[in-house]
């Protein structure tokens, strides 16, 4: 069975998106099965793969011969299905090894139903992830029906955050709902790690002091490598690149190769 | 990657490992056997071993080790008309004592009894177990049949109820009373207040032998509070036995119970308070007033005590209960 993680924290900007692009194409090139799923209804992973363009598999295009309108309907790849009973999403080869199931808008309408569909999904991540070596689940920015499903399917969890008061918080309130999904959801759930996103490169005496205060609230809990600020982590996303395949020779692509390590190394225990 | 199929796989070996967690219904489940234990196969097995019997009612005896004690004259003769009549439509149950053909009776003294008394009937059918399992299958059918009925001696119902619980424990890898009070099909406190009454004192015991009280509730709460103060339970018990409990005497009981609880700890913050105002009361900083003077008055009909103390006089008014108290324990003659 392969390790799932998902990158999850309920305020949005820290970096799940980026993380779970780079960090899951990285272990994917060192040779390890890898899954993506796009667990947002914005689907910025699935854009980050993609670009505008979705391929079909993730979302039908028909034109509506009434109206003349186009109509969208997600497609056998798309992570909609992985809420409905009796359907079963086919993952998207992106690479050899890394695959995705991408998400549209569609999948906020799963916001509004019953429980159950949290089940249908925990019983389908427990399938695929027989055929997968690692799966990432990248999460809404907001603590609801989406990311319940995604910590009751998770044997880790995965949260960035930047260094400022208000993601700190929402490290806290992660903690929170993630502590409430083990007890009610999925007993197996532990927390890789907290992953410090977007530090400036130089010294600031705020961040330093928010470091420092994460460092002693969580201790080892906290990854060692640190994502600095950089365009080129922008520019990337802009490109649908990774880091490492955009500017190979960046901080922030030997840092990513530096978290991928980390990784290997906190989820093969 | 066939994950549909993959997915229909693995949910119906989900369900089916949740199923199994949840039930225990037949023996072979609790002991882990194979057998399917039923007391209509028990019986069709029986008959093809020639376990099923018909014999004089002088060749089978009374379990001396059997629950039921007394039995009820009425009942016994009206049972005796019915196997008069229309026959005895369930055999008793026995095991062989000896090659003279004597067996003991497991189930059915009852039936036993009745042909006894009866001219007109003299043999008796009857199974013959051959093991502690079979034994348990019709300990329970007893006890899911006492559950049905009224005025069953509490006493002996217990008793049959942990007999079963012993039997079902000596032979099952499952120890808890929850898988036990599944398979005897009662709940899992009718057995803890079944092992509360065996392990009651005499004094309430004795209630249900002399067929005062036979509702295991509330014999299960008289056991609880005798725990607590005997001196007080036993008060109450004679009060039952000369009808001077007004009332639901279960809910009495209840009652009685909760209200020593609540005494038992009042007495216990009455002694920490104590040692807490004594060592006050060393470093001295606290005194307690001292009465200097009592005097009663009336007022129209309720009686007034009033304190006085230095230079502060205090007036309570009488409850009737004070009243009793005082008149009662301290031999005061209050008039008013």
């Amino acid at each position: 069975m392969g390790k799932v993680s998902s990158v999850s924290i309920q305020k949005g900007g820290p970096g799940k998106t980026t993380v779970c692009r780079n960090l899951g194409e990285e272990v994917s090139e060192t040779g390890r099965k890898v899954l993506l799923i796009d667990n947002d209804p914005q689907g910025n992973l699935t854009k980050a793969i993609f670009g505008d363009d979705l391929p079909e598999a993730i979302m039908k295009v028909s034109e509506a011969v009434t109206s003349g309108s186009q109509k969208a309907v997600p497609g056998v790849s798309n992570s909609y299905w992985l809420y409905e009973e009796n359907e079963m999403p086919e993952p998207f080869m992106v690479t050899e090894n890394l695959y995705i199931i991408g998400a549209t808008k569609h999948l906020a309408e799963m916001g509004t139903k019953a429980v159950d569909c949290v089940y249908e999904f925990q019983d389908k991540i427990e399938v695929l992830a027989g055929y997968f070596d690692d799966v990432f689940i990248d999460c809404p920015p907001s603590a609801g029906t989406l990311q319940t499903a995604a910590h009751g399917a998770s044997d880790y969890l995965i949260i960035p955050t930047e260094l400022n008061e208000d993601s700190i918080d929402g490290v806290k309130q992660q903690l929170d709902s993630a502590s409430v999904n083990k007890k009610r959801l999925n007993q197996k759930l532990d927390i890789l790690g907290i992953l410090v996103n977007g530090k400036d490169s130089h010294r600031i005496n705020i961040e330093e002091i928010h470091y420092d205060h994460l460092k002693e609230l969580y201790g080892n809990k906290l990854f060692d490598t640190v994502i600095t600020h950089s365009v080129k982590v922008s520019e990337a996303r802009s490109f649908n690149k990774t880091v490492k395949n955009h500017a190979p020779k960046s901080i922030q692509a030997q840092q990513f190769v530096a978290l991928t390590e980390e990784y290997l190394v906190r989820s093969e225990v | 990657m066939d994950l549909k199929n993959a997915l229909a796989n693995h949910k119906s070996k989900k369900t089916n490992q949740k199923q199994k967690e949840n039930r225990v219904e037949s023996v072979s489940e609790l002991f882990g056997g194979n057998d399917e234990g039923d007391l209509s196969i028990l019986l069709d097995e029986a008959k093809s071993q020639g376990r099923l019997i018909s014999l004089p009612a002088s060749k089978f005896k009374p379990d001396p080790s059997q629950p039921r004690k007394t039995f009820n004259a009425d009942a016994l003769e009206h049972l005796q008309i019915e196997i008069e009549t229309i026959g005895q439509l369930q055999p008793i149950v026995v095991r062989p004592v000896d090659n003279q053909g004597n067996h003991m009776i497991i189930a059915g003294e009852r039936r036993w009894r009745a042909v006894r008394a009866s001219k007109k009937v003299e043999i008796l059918d009857a199974v013959i177990v051959t093991s502690e399992l079979d034994e348990l299958l019709v300990l329970r059918m007893q006890i899911q049949e006492n559950d049905n009925r009224e005025n069953v001696n509490a006493l002996e119902s217990a008793a049959s109820i942990m007999r079963g619980v012993d039997l079902c424990k000596e032979h099952s890898k499952s120890t808890d009373d929850k898988s036990v009070s599944k398979y005897l099909g009662i709940s899992a406190t009718s057995i803890s207040k079944s092992r509360g009454i065996l392990g009651a004192s005499d004094v309430i015991k004795a209630l249900s032998e002399d067929n005062v009280i036979q509702d295991a509730d509330t014999l299960y709460e008289l056991s609880k509070a005798y725990k607590k103060d005997s001196a007080a339970t036993e008060a109450f018990i004679e009060d039952i036995r000369s009808n001077d409990v007004e009332g639901n005497v279960r809910k009495a009981s209840k009652r009685l119970d909760a209200e020593l609880k609540e005494k038992h700890h009042e007495e216990k913050n009455i002694k920490n308070k104590g040692s807490k105002s004594t060592s006050k009361s060393k470093k001295g900083t606290k005194k307690m007033p001292v009465v200097e003077d009592v005097c009663f008055d009336s007022d129209g009909d309720k009686i007034i005590i009033s304190l006085s103390a230095g230079k502060t006089v205090q007036d309570f008014v009488l409850s009737e209960t004070a009243i009793k108290r005082l008149t009662n324990k301290y031999c005061l003659k209050l008039e008013s």
